[in-house]
């Protein structure tokens, strides 16, 4: 069975097969969550389901010493396969297939989508950029009080699922006079935001709201704000 | 009745860990031959993934 699947998709790499679920016993990763979870789908887990396991990835190092572990809550999400691949060391990245650029008082921000496609339940990444002129920083938190930090978000609908934004570390920095540690970004900054959509729909529209505060050591801009459209084009779950 | 919900799960102690060396594993493949992890690594990086099944 492993064999026609193989043929189906064209897969060249081993696909083992655990019938018994022996290996995956003794690694510790049996499914005893599965009738929970597909509780939580408003399904009830088959008897010929049980035996799978916890759905994720490993990664191991050329001696095969694990160097990160990726699993998800849910059996049914799935990181997207060019995401899986970019984090392997001399992969390469899976890059924007759609982005936006806005630029405003020299800052330029590129919001993007690694894919224009997605499956229900695939986990892709709205990715944003700053790109800061000479000279400008924005804030990140916790901020200074009156000031505005660096925060990304996609505005919610039913079926989206969205994860924590990741910021990069921001800078520590004195200003002269001033008696307080700021927080903050310079030159390129980049942001993600890891979500997966649940239902599938023709298209699927993303929203993702950009805020920041821009200063110079001479002065603050205004706290901006900018939202940005992103639309994907759904694909339906593969069916067998 | 409230949906029930997700159960949150710790996979930082569910199954092999980070830093450790990846358990042996033997098993047959595709072409029904047994397949040693390790070896057919061939001391290259490996990515190992756990699928639910390729039935369901």
């Amino acid at each position: 069975m492993l064999g026609d699947f193989a043929e189906k998709y064209g897969i060249t790499f081993p696909l083992l097969s655990d019938e018994g679920s022996d290996a995956i016993r003794a690694l510790g990763l049996y499914n005893e969550h599965l009738a929970e979870q597909a509780a939580f789908y408003g399904r009830e887990a088959r008897p010929d389901q049980f035996g799978v396991p916890y759905p994720g990835v490993f990664r191991l190092d050329e001696r095969g010493i694990i160097v990160a572990k990726e699993f998800e809550q849910s059996y049914r999400v799935r990181p997207a396969p060019a995401l899986l691949v970019e984090r392997t060391p001399g992969a390469a990245p899976a890059g924007l297939a759609i982005e936006k650029t806005v630029e405003r008082e020299g800052v330029s921000t590129t919001v993007g989508v690694d894919t224009a496609t997605y499956r229900p339940y695939e986990k892709h990444e709205v990715r944003v950029a700053l790109e800061l002129p000479a000279g400008t920083h924005v804030y990140a938190h916790p901020v200074p009080e009156g000031y505005a930090a660096f925060e990304i978000e996609v505005a919610p609908f039913d079926g989206l699922d969205v994860g924590a934004a990741r910021l990069p570390e921001p800078h520590s920095f004195r200003i002269e006079g001033v008696d307080e540690e700021f927080r903050a970004y310079v030159g390129r900054v980049e942001a993600a935001i890891p979500f997966n959509i649940v239902p599938y729909q023709e298209t699927a529209t993303l929203s993702v709201e950009v805020r920041y505060q821009a200063c110079t050591d001479r002065l603050c801009y205004p706290p901006d704000a900018m939202t940005v459209d992103i639309t994907l084009q759904g694909i339906d779950l593969v069916r067998d | 009745m409230a949906a029930p919900a997700m159960p949150k799960l710790d996979f930082n102690r569910i199954g092999p860990r980070v830093g450790e060396r990846f358990p042996d594993v033997r098993l047959s493949d595709q072409h029904g031959r047994v397949v040693d992890l390790h070896a057919v690594r061939e001391g290259r990086p490996a990515i190992v993934v756990f699928y639910r099944s390729a039935r369901w």
